[in-house]
């Protein structure tokens, strides 16, 4: 299936998000009417679950979502090592809250091998490349 | 959908010079030239190689908003006691600087450590001047400028490679 964002085909990706609304609507990244939606288009005040689904179409990572206490996080991590010869991305999602006056992230990691890692700070994550 | 991004090197004569696209190897040496063969030209002991001048040059925003949080850092010991300086830099030592004719001389500015093996704690390559700014078209970040300064008992040998690293949000 070909996916668009103005006019612009836009490859699918490794992992995709999907917002799950409150009332039971579903916002998907790559949706099936063939259109590409952006992060920003997702009405985090009425979210009530926030889902990374691989393209096989089966594994998926859920985070429950508050939208009182929480504000969404998702970006790609793209490292070009080795003077670019090997190209990996990740995708981050998580969120982040305030608590006691400290804003306070908790961010999850899909690998490049698929492979889902926790972490309050990404910098403890280093990626070895064979 | 991945933004499309590539490392372009700029050389030759300031100030604008001529941009290579999309560079297979930062390799350095005794000449002011992009994807160069290092043993064709050595450097001397005790010189400097000519100052590299490459940039992350995003050239399709493909369906992302923002490209940000640049990282640059280098994996392998350099041979002897050589060392790599960079204007790139975490917090107050990153200097933005435009671009100039590459010199094997010492560059103001140009006297940042370069980070080794592991990627910085934050961004130490800026877009428009700051580390906190983003590419939200296809564009350009700032020119990373680094330089090998090898000393007088060095010996060749030694292998090292760039490595680069953006935040997407798409």
């Amino acid at each position: 299936m070909q996916y668009k964002f103005n006019d612009t085909e836009i490859p699918k990706e490794s992992w995709c998000w999907e917002a799950h609304y409150s009332d039971g609507t579903i916002l998907k990244q790559f949706a099936d009417d063939g259109i590409f939606h952006q992060f920003k288009e997702i009405d985090q005040m009425k979210l009530a679950l926030f889902r990374m689904v691989s393209n096989d179409g089966v594994t998926h990572y859920d985070l429950i979502f508050n939208p009182v206490t929480m504000k969404l996080i998702h970006f790609y991590v793209n490292s070009f090592l080795r003077d670019g010869k090997i190209k990996l991305r990740s995708y981050c999602f998580g969120y982040e809250k305030n608590i006691n006056g400290t804003t306070v992230k908790n961010l999850a990691t899909i690998l490049p091998d698929g492979n889902l890692t926790l972490t309050d700070d990404r910098l403890n994550l280093m990626i070895e490349v064979e | 959908m991945a933004a499309t991004v590539q490392i372009d090197e700029t050389n030759g004569a300031g100030p604008t010079g001529s941009e290579t696209t999309n560079i297979t190897n930062s390799n350095m040496g005794n000449t002011d030239a992009a994807n160069l063969v290092a043993a064709t030209y050595p450097v001397t002991p005790g010189d400097r190689t000519y100052t590299k001048y490459q940039r992350m040059h995003v050239t399709n925003m493909g369906g992302s908003s923002s490209i940000q949080n640049l990282k640059v850092w280098r994996t392998g010991a350099l041979g002897g006691s050589a060392t790599h300086v960079t204007n790139a830099g975490e917090s107050t030592v990153y200097t933005h600087l435009t671009y100039a004719t590459p010199v094997k001389t010492t560059v103001t500015d140009v006297d940042n450590t370069m980070p080794i093996t592991t990627a910085p704690t934050t961004a130490n390559l800026g877009i428009g001047g700051s580390l906190t700014g983003a590419i939200t078209t296809a564009g350009y970040s700032d020119y990373l400028v680094h330089q090998i300064v090898t000393n007088a008992g060095d010996t060749g040998g030694s292998t090292s490679t760039m490595n680069y690293q953006y935040d997407e949000v798409a």
